[in-house]
């Protein structure tokens, strides 16, 4: 039984698509890309313990790559 | 990257945290995070942000027995999730033999009012919220009063632990989760900060540095 602010019918419904991330290390640091098109990437998330990791500009979320 | 990276990189996005706690060499002060959808036998949709208790539960036992843990920092900004496995998660942290200490920052909903409390000592950050309301059911639900019964018990669990482990008592605590009119078609009260200390849910108003500071202290005066 769930106890949550979210109606428990948006927490259970399921969008069916999954999201199929690779994670790859780009100049040294481990980041999570979702594929947008063959060689377009989408930045999803940073792993890092650093704090600076998440201060790099060319990391941000959200910003899309083209890697060959 | 060197083992060791890779080892904490795993770590932390399987579980959560740098540092396991039941690894050889750990600080002295373990933090735990409970964010998102607290996910119980169920696996939610992966479009849910979750913590597992099946990630959490052994991280407490392991908090428990390794002696070079003297502390557990609870990093609380969760909207609520699993009622069995909340509890669960509270009840372990309300029986740890260690300094424990909770910190709301974003929100600290629903089941999550329940492990914010388990703690021996609370803080909240001063924009964080809570929101106490009453358990919802969906699907087929039978029109009979073993229903109404069956809801009423699993509420009086939640509130039996909020008001056992806290300041609020029985009855302001259902007052606060049936009030009306605070909640946009809904029932229930947002506390804010300094509402949840006034309540007497939380203990402080704070930031992590308070936090931390004061679990040292409650650490010192284990020793």
């Amino acid at each position: 039984m769930l106890y949550s602010i979210y109606p428990v019918e948006s927490v259970l419904e399921d969008e069916g698509e999954e999201l199929n991330l690779i994670e790859m290390e780009l100049e040294r640091k481990r980041i999570l890309l979702k594929q947008n098109g063959t060689f377009s990437f989408q930045i999803e998330r940073i792993i890092s313990t650093d704090p600076n990791d998440y201060m790099d500009e060319g990391l941000y979320p959200g910003l899309s790559i083209t890697l060959m | 990257m060197t083992i060791t990276e890779e080892k904490t990189m795993k770590s932390i996005k399987e579980m959560g945290t740098p540092q396991m706690p039941g690894s050889n060499r750990v600080n002295k002060i373990q933090v735990l995070t409970i964010v998102g959808q607290v996910e119980g036998h169920m696996v939610l949709p992966a479009r849910n942000k979750t913590t597992k208790y099946e990630h959490i539960i052994p991280q407490l036992v392991a908090m428990e027995q390794n002696r070079q843990v003297e502390g557990v920092l609870v990093v609380l900004n969760t909207v609520g999730g699993d009622i069995e496995a909340g509890l669960a998660i509270a009840e372990m942290i309300s029986s740890m033999s260690k300094p424990t200490l909770s910190y709301v920052l974003g929100g600290g909903h629903s089941i999550g009012v329940t492990i914010a409390v388990a703690a021996q000592y609370s803080f909240i950050s001063k924009t964080a919220t809570m929101t106490i309301h009453p358990i919802r059911l969906t699907g087929q639900v039978l029109g009979v009063p073993q229903t109404y019964e069956y809801l009423d018990k699993m509420q009086d669990r939640v509130i039996g632990f909020v008001t056992e482990h806290s300041r609020i008592s029985q009855d302001r605590f259902r007052d606060l989760m049936f009030q009306t009119g605070e909640l946009v078609r809904d029932v229930g009260t947002v506390l804010v900060g300094e509402d949840a200390k006034k309540e007497g849910l939380i203990h402080e108003v704070g930031g992590l540095s308070q936090a931390v500071s004061k679990l040292e202290e409650m650490m010192n005066h284990a020793l």
